[in-house]
């Protein structure tokens, strides 16, 4: 089943384009990293999904429209806006007994568990909380809510490594069922290479890059091209060309492995070499 | 034939029956959401409880400064007498609700305003809550909680006056069977229970007016919710020379006294004219309830209920 489907999706905020015609497709089961540079509209189209924003064109999410039958969505979607989102007045036991109250599935013993792995404590307030706590707090919240869409923006902002590690090992682990979706956006591409089944970058509001995890493995290949085979690899026509170490690292765009190989050591790019790859070509074509 | 036709009558079958998520009642969104206010804004019960305190204080104070008042109250007419020592209950009364209305402005102002500042509507917004869920228990603060708690602050204060008094009474050798014998109390508590009633529905559209401005401000809302009707006063005042609207506050905010309890405002304090404050005989339910100003009250509050709920639906959060 479709999980997200949007066709010529647009959002003017006066006269920027936050959202310039986006057609995507999401089916269910799929772990989705929305990537892009700050202001790409990222958050805006997440907000658009989770009928917190007014948009053109065609949205449905879990086939439901999201800004005119929001409250009938929001129990099946959960989201994490921000970590700094959580009212800082409010004791950690309060936070669980609200959404107990209120939320008909959220699993308390669930998140119960996962906060006794971490130092909070019932009795604290999130004020008194350090930003890392805070964020395993929502996060513990969140996890144990039985939601088919979970949309998390930039879930690890400010947090430590461990934190982060932890966390995303978690995500998979014990929340990721194989039937839930999950959009994700953050600044830490590289963290999240393994945890994602598909990646989308997102520039000046629209789709740049949109592919399975697979398709791009199959598709990119980055090759260390050996010093003497310098000119033999640029006639493939690389996408990009960087030094590390004195050495010439190429990113190529639907070259077969297997010719590459004989040219240096060949791997599948990091999220990070391939966004940036990819950015600069739709910067000079903008250009 | 169609072959559509063919499964007529067969049963269907279902291979993966579709989720369907049923949410919890709405009664029970809606008490937790109150409960999340009472939680988030303990002023609510702390204040009119200090104020109640510093009322019970000032009573004793005032007492042990003053003990030749005591046997002068028994030297009274027994006729008078219940009227005078009345006094002291209506004013820690009126205190506690003075206490109450403020807290009441303040949280309406706060209510909608505070969770898109410090962004925490983000995480409202993420539960199964409705806004116009969330929206009628931020109202049911100064219109329900807040009246409930300061009736039960000054029932609770009434009766610790009447422990106190008596204990003060018998320290001076007064007898304190004529507190507890002339004093009507329960008449009393029931009037402040029919006045914390009125005066929350004559309110209504103060409180929506609040809520409004807090959804809508960007800051200020104090300023927000003062300056239009001040703004409205001067500009009628300069136009057309009358002052109608600055009239229709003045009622909104006094105009229930006469309808209610069938007295004018502004009346002296003395001992004559609180005689007639505690007549349930004067309690006029009746005329109160077939005043219009009550019921377009209610309609503007309905209104601007409205308007707050398609706010927080329909904007932008942040």
């Amino acid at each position: 089943m479709t999980c997200i489907e949007a066709h010529g999706l647009r959002k003017v905020y006066g006269k920027s384009v936050a959202l310039d015609g986006i057609d995507l497709r999401v089916e269910e089961g799929r772990i989705l990293g929305l990537i892009g540079p700050n202001g790409a509209g990222k958050s805006t189209a997440l907000n658009a999904m989770l009928g917190l924003t007014p948009y053109q064109g065609e949205l449905k999410v879990l086939g439901l429209d999201p800004w005119t039958q929001r409250d009938e969505l929001m129990l099946d979607v959960c989201f994490v806006a921000d970590v700094a989102v959580l009212p800082r007045w409010m004791k950690v036991s309060q936070a669980l007994d609200y959404v107990a109250g209120v939320h008909p599935r959220f699993d308390r013993a669930k998140a119960e568990g996962f906060l006794a792995r971490t130092t909070i404590k019932r009795t604290s307030k999130v004020k008194e909380l350090s930003k890392g706590m805070v964020a395993q707090l929502h996060l513990a919240l969140v996890m144990a809510i039985d939601a088919r869409l979970l949309v998390l923006d930039e879930p690890t902002l400010g947090l430590d490594i461990l934190y982060r590690k932890q966390f995303y090992d978690t995500l998979l682990n014990e929340y990721f069922d194989g039937d839930r979706t999950i959009v994700i956006t953050t600044h830490q591409v590289d963290e999240i290479q393994d945890v994602l089944t598909d990646l989308m970058f997102v520039n000046h509001g629209r789709i740049v890059l949109s592919s399975s995890m697979d398709a791009i493995e199959s598709r990119y290949t980055e090759l260390m091209v050996k010093p003497e085979n310098l000119a033999a690899a640029r006639e493939f026509r690389p996408m990009k060309e960087r030094q590390v170490f004195g050495r010439t690292v190429m990113l190529f765009d639907g070259v077969s492995r297997e010719r590459l190989v004989e040219l240096g050591d060949v791997r599948t790019p990091s999220i990070a070499d391939l966004f940036v790859a990819v950015m600069g070509e739709t910067q000079g074509v903008a250009r | 034939m169609m072959p559509l036709a063919e499964n007529a009558g067969s049963e269907v079958v279902v291979i993966k029956p579709a989720r369907v998520s049923v949410g919890v009642p709405v009664w029970r969104t809606m008490l937790w959401s109150v409960q999340r206010e009472i939680w988030e804004n303990r002023s609510i019960y702390i204040a009119p409880a200090v104020v109640a305190v510093v009322v019970l204080l000032s009573v004793v104070y005032s007492i042990a400064r003053h003990p030749q008042a005591l046997v002068l109250l028994a030297g009274m007419d027994p006729e008078t007498r219940p009227n005078v020592m009345s006094i002291p209950f209506s004013a820690a009364a009126a205190f506690v609700m003075m206490t109450s209305a403020m807290v009441a402005v303040f949280y309406c102002l706060d209510a909608l305003y505070g969770e898109r500042k410090d962004r925490s509507i983000l995480f409202w917004k993420s539960l199964p809550v409705s806004d116009t869920t969330t929206v009628l228990a931020k109202t049911a603060i100064p219109m329900v909680v807040l009246p409930a708690v300061t009736f039960v602050v000054i029932v609770v204060t009434h009766l610790l006056m009447m422990v106190i008094g008596s204990l003060l009474m018998a320290a001076h050798g007064v007898s304190a069977g004529m507190l507890w014998r002339e004093l009507p109390l329960v008449k009393i508590d029931l009037i402040m229970l029919y006045g914390v009633i009125v005066s929350a529905l004559w309110y209504a559209p103060i409180y929506g007016w609040l809520l409004v401005v807090s959804s809508w401000a960007k800051r200020a809302t104090l300023l927000w919710a003062l300056l239009p009707l001040f703004g409205i006063c001067i500009i009628e005042k300069l136009a057309l020379g009358s002052g109608y609207f600055f009239e229709m506050l003045k009622y909104r905010m006094n105009g229930f006294f006469v309808p209610a309890f069938g007295i004018q405002p502004h009346q002296s304090g003395d001992a004559h004219d609180m005689h007639s404050t505690i007549r349930l005989a004067q309690l006029t339910p009746g005329t109160f309830l077939a005043t219009p100003g009550l019921w377009i009250g209610l309609v503007v509050a309905a209104l601007f209920l409205a308007a707050v709920v398609q706010m927080r639906r329909y904007r932008e959060p942040i």
